[in-house]
């Protein structure tokens, strides 16, 4: 599989493998948004395919989307009009809108890549889909269960009335 | 619009599946309101506000949750919180009731209290005038509370100034001066500081000049640049003016001279009698808000104090509004000026709960046009308002950053 990135044949590309061995070549320039991409490239070099056995061909994929995308409004183009910050918060917007379970698995793959802007990306989309919801709509939503006893159930809400006067 | 989602692909991953501190660094993103309400869903989310990974990506989002001014303390059901208008949210906010480690104090002897605050610390004497005084650091927001050890000289300081040194460490520094206790002179010039690294109190220089130099409760104000604590009070020539406190050598400068701002007009002879005298910053610039009563007239100004680092001053009127309504009362300062948004200060009623807000930007501020705070909600529906004699200065930044160590 080969991730179609912007192809500028002036710079160096490198190759990254995902934990089900599929293999990415992208610029390094869309590599270097990861941190630790670029500490293990200025290590090794890219002549080496780099092995991310923790981060699947599915999510590596939009990973890499996501990163060329941002690589790119970095770059200027004299043909081109450059790319406005709204445009990116819209880009930003259609990325983050796909399944949970996607959501949560790139949370841990931005974490373990180091791609700061990427991981407060999905945070902020997590959260918001919890935001302003009671507790049994965040269980329902988060899947999560309600591990109180009865009394513990019971206290918590003596506590925490304050907040819902 | 997504390959994943139009594939069906579900690797399974789940809100479960991710560590606790990736799951902190999702809440940490919710508002300040939500965060009360999600400790309802889980054990983890109840222990949230708690973790070190929470406070650290909470204090990166948000070193401050939002300025808070003009402050109330009030008592709900037994309980006490702190109110405040938030400026961010434009609109009046509640923060988490005190905790059992600090002992509510009692509503009818509100002003008895003293309250200092800075940097999401807030420094309280909770001690009843009939006991010693009983000085306690704590972080409203998470409840976290220190008792502070006793001073070398037990009294109730009328100046408690409060100053987090570092953000994010919660290294501070409390400032208690004098006390207002008749028939124990020699305390009223008592100075003491207690830094958070040392863990004590240290007895610095006495106020200078006669005893009782400072007898209005007050916080005093800090200005960073000079390193200086400037109070309100008698200086050493029985004027009223401003002392100032060096904190770098924890001595009162003896020869500071800096009376309060009289405008030339004003015959010497006749007497000004300040009802109130408090100072605040608003961006970096310092202000004396006052209320003068000049031969029966009454007005609220406020200046601008300009210091040089020679010990030179420089007053500007900036603002004079004639009061409204009768005399002050003498109890607890009725109006209090709180800096709000940028160059912005609020003239506040802490009777009727109004405020004016006025822009100090301008080059002359008009008075005539200003912003009227919000009303607060149903504050005085069954509940008891409380006041101290001089919350915070009115203004308060909660946040999560500061941390308290246990001071055992």
């Amino acid at each position: 599989m080969h991730f179609q990135g912007s192809p500028n044949m002036a710079e160096k590309r490198v190759k990254l493998i995902s934990s089900d061995n599929d293999e990415f070549e992208v610029d390094e320039a869309v590599a270097f948004e990861s941190e630790t991409l670029r500490n293990m490239i200025q290590d090794t070099g890219t002549n080496v395919p780099i092995s991310i056995p923790n981060v699947s061909s599915d999510i590596l994929a939009k990973v890499l989307e996501y990163c060329s995308y941002h690589a790119e409004t970095m770059e200027t183009h004299d043909d081109k009009p450059p790319i406005t910050d709204a445009q990116i918060r819209e880009w930003d917007a259609d990325f983050v809108d796909v399944h949970p379970a996607t959501l949560y698995s790139l949370i841990l793959a931005a974490n373990y890549l180091n791609i700061k802007n990427l991981l407060d990306l999905i945070c902020q989309a997590v959260a918001n889909n919890i935001r302003g919801k009671t507790a049994v709509e965040i269980r329902k939503i988060l899947h999560i269960q309600d591990d109180f006893t009865y009394e513990e159930e019971m206290e918590i809400r003596r506590e925490t009335k304050w907040a819902f006067d | 619009m997504s390959l994943i989602s139009a594939s069906g692909v579900d690797n399974g991953r789940t809100w479960n599946s991710l560590p606790p501190e990736l799951q902190d660094l999702v809440l940490a993103r919710l508002d300040l309101t939500d965060l009360y309400k999600v400790v309802r869903v889980c054990k983890s989310f109840r222990e949230v506000i708690y973790r070190e990974s929470f406070r650290q990506a909470r204090a990166r989002l948000r070193p401050v949750e939002c300025p808070l001014g003009p402050t109330l303390f009030c008592v709900e059901k037994n309980r006490w919180h702190l109110w405040g208008f938030d400026w961010k949210n434009h609109s009046w906010l509640k923060l988490p009731p005190f905790t059992d480690s600090i002992p509510a104090p009692d509503p009818k002897l509100f002003k008895d209290f003293l309250i200092a605050g800075h940097h999401g610390l807030i420094c309280a004497n909770m001690g009843k005038a009939s006991e010693p005084e009983k000085l306690y650091i704590f972080n409203p927001l998470t409840g976290e509370a220190q008792q502070l050890p006793p001073l070398h000289h037990p009294r109730h300081p009328v100046v408690i100034s409060l100053q987090v040194t570092t953000p994010g460490r919660a290294d501070f520094r409390v400032i208690a001066v004098g006390s207002a206790a008749v028939g124990t002179g020699y305390l009223s010039r008592k100075t003491e500081v207690y830094c958070s690294v040392k863990r004590r109190w240290e007895v610095a220089g006495d106020v200078p000049g006669e005893d009782f130099s400072i007898n209005e409760y007050q916080t005093g104000l800090y200005c960073k640049t000079l390193n200086l604590l400037l109070c309100t009070g008698f200086m050493v020539d029985r004027r009223k003016g401003i002392l100032a406190f060096d904190v770098g050598t924890n001595e009162w400068r003896a020869q500071w001279h800096c009376p309060f701002f009289r405008l030339r007009c004003v015959d010497r002879a006749v007497t000004i009698n300040f009802a109130i005298a408090q100072l605040e910053e608003c961006n970096g610039v310092i202000h004396l808000f006052s209320e003068q009563e000049t031969g029966g007239t009454v007005t609220h100004c406020i200046d601008r104090l300009d210091l040089g680092i020679e010990g030179t001053y420089t007053w500007t009127r900036r603002l004079t509004l004639s009061r409204r309504g009768t005399r002050a009362l003498l109890v607890y300062p009725e109006f209090t000026c709180v800096p709000v948004e940028e160059h912005k200060l609020c003239i506040f009623n802490t009777v009727q709960l109004t405020g004016d807000v006025y822009d100090m930007s301008k080059e002359t501020v008009e008075t005539s046009h200003f912003e009227s705070l919000p009303t607060p909600p149903a504050l005085l529906d069954n509940k008891t308002l409380f006041y101290s004699l001089n919350p915070l200065n009115y203004y308060f930044q909660p946040s999560f950053g500061v941390v308290l160590s246990n001071l055992k």
